[in-house]
């Protein structure tokens, strides 16, 4: 039984391969800036590694952002793909579910950096339903300051694929990014809400 | 001979289409998911918001695609996509299936450039016979080309500033004609007539084009009636624009035909849906006894069978993409 991770959510790569539960490989490259060069080949590489291909693959576990739009397109769109042509079960963790995965705590905030300002995600007791928001550029400093978040420097995948058997399989037509942040557009009123 | 199959993604813009094409000039199967109406609330293409709508759309796209052809996976020889010109977060979404088409399927990988799918939108049921000229004039693209062979293109000249669909989709904003600008000007062009005198361009021997002036020319008689108090009659400024900026793209054909000798044209882009341009291209071609040739209409504008065809001699030359291919918002052929 194998299961691939898939992580692109910003300037990064992860692609992780587990069996039986247990990861076997994990390749991770940083400070990438065209993810689309590296997936698809990192994923044949680790596959190739182990002399399987991705009809092998039994699940998939996505990260859907928030983070970088294009960057979680191309793990997502990669993902939902291998996963719908083959009928492999797939899931969705958020890059926030990511870093909460690593706390071995019931009520506490993780957050990520975006072009100055941050997304935030805040857990209450439910690892599969936090709260997320984003905090402008401008308040950063402030929220920061009056609440608790925790940093948290290193992943365990392992302990990812852990807390990811609680989250539920999607249909991957339904499998798509997690937008927290509205885009302005043209520069008047409209904007878009997700 | 083997039938060859190409499985062909098209994301550029704000369709998504996917389509089978058989030895480069049958459609066995085509489908397109246009954003149309979403973009239109905004009066044009939101970049972002067309990249979120084809990630959403690509399985179903797949999905339905497969529902109309009588062909399964197993029978297709390769994937091809267009990596280039166009909108860099749509054109990546289809890229990103492509590969992961042929990753699973085991398929080579074939990257298009979407005007090579414009001209080879020339080869869907029916035959392009070279040396050929190529209008081809679209949102970003007014080029005269000439053909001697598959991918063998020599630009007999090119647009000095605004291509002619941007014009088209220019002037339709400046009069207030609702988005798509182009077609919907072309509509109420149908019902007016050329009254309004607007300045001729490119009045020289050489293939070039330029529309930027003509468009500002429109901009300035809408302001001085307006200041004037006087009410446009918007069907013959549409038909007084098209009118010259049509006369541009003939006048530039029959130099080259005149010129060259050539005998077989072909019009390739978004624009030559225009049902006006292409009726002009023809009375020009028929006075020099030349060949033309226009796609169906469902094949001119963005759609993935015509990226099925133009991969098809790619396909022969084993010309193959590896899985480190990147779309590029600018790469161009000529």
């Amino acid at each position: 039984m194998y299961s691939l991770f898939v992580d692109t959510h910003f300037l990064n790569l992860v692609v992780v391969l587990y069996k039986d539960g247990i990861i076997v490989d994990k390749i991770e490259l940083t400070n990438i800036r065209n993810q689309s060069e590296y997936l698809v080949p990192n994923i044949k590489k680790i596959l190739d590694n182990h002399q399987i291909t991705t009809h092998d693959l039994n699940e998939i576990i996505v990260v859907n952002g928030p983070g970088s739009f294009t960057g979680v397109r191309i793990g997502v769109t990669v993902c939902k793909g291998i996963a719908y042509l083959n009928q492999i079960k797939i899931k969705t963790i958020s890059s926030l579910q990511v870093l909460a995965s690593n706390v071995d705590n019931s009520d506490f905030q993780v957050s990520i950096p975006e072009n100055n300002g941050l997304f935030v995600g805040i857990f209450k007791n439910s690892f599969i339903n936090p709260e997320y928001i984003y905090i402008k550029k401008e308040d950063v400093d402030t929220y920061v300051t009056k609440n608790n978040i925790i940093n948290v420097d290193t992943i365990d995948y392992q302990q990812v694929f852990e807390k990811a058997k609680e989250l539920p399989y999607l249909n991957p037509h339904l499998v798509n990014p997690l937008y927290i942040k509205n885009i302005e557009v043209n520069n008047d009123k409209k904007t878009v809400t997700n | 001979m083997k039938d060859i199959f190409i499985f062909a993604i098209e994301s550029s813009c704000d369709e998504t289409s996917m389509a089978i094409v058989k030895n480069g000039t049958e459609v066995v199967a085509l489908e397109v998911m246009t954003q149309i109406d979403t973009h239109s609330l905004y009066g044009g293409v939101v970049p972002e918001i067309a990249s979120r709508m084809h990630t959403e759309a690509v399985t179903i796209c797949y999905e339905q695609l497969m529902k109309k052809a009588n062909i399964g996976m197993d029978k297709i020889d390769a994937v091809a996509v267009t990596y280039a010109p166009g909108l860099l977060g749509s054109l990546l979404v289809g890229v990103e299936f492509a590969k992961t088409i042929s990753l699973v399927y085991n398929l080579p990988l074939i990257k298009v450039n979407h005007m090579a799918g414009h001209i080879y939108a020339n080869q869907i049921d029916r035959t392009m016979n070279y040396p050929l000229l190529a209008v081809v004039i679209s949102g970003g693209h007014t080029n005269l080309v000439k053909m001697t062979g598959d991918y063998e293109f020599e630009v007999l000249g090119s647009t000095l500033d605004d291509a002619i669909g941007e014009a088209f989709d220019k002037v339709a904003r400046i009069m207030g004609i609702p988005y798509p600008g182009g077609p919907n000007l072309e509509k109420l062009a149908a019902e007016g007539t050329p009254s309004y005198p607007l300045p001729i361009p490119v009045k020289d021997n050489t293939y070039n084009f330029s529309f930027s002036g003509l468009k500002s020319a429109v901009s300035n008689l809408v302001n001085n009636e307006k200041m004037r108090g006087n009410e446009i009659n918007k069907a013959n400024l549409a038909c007084s624009f098209q009118t010259i900026a049509t006369d541009l793209l003939a006048r530039k054909l029959s130099l080259a035909l005149e010129n060259t000798g050539i005998k077989e044209v072909i019009i390739a882009g978004g624009v030559s849906a225009n049902k006006y341009i292409r009726s002009e291209l023809k009375k020009v071609c028929d006075q020099y006894q030349a060949n033309l040739s226009v796609p169906e209409f469902i094949y001119c504008t963005d759609n993935a069978a015509m990226i099925g065809a133009a991969a098809y001699p790619l396909y022969k030359k084993g010309e193959f993409a590896s899985y480190d291919l990147n779309a590029s918002a600018s790469d161009d052929i000529f």
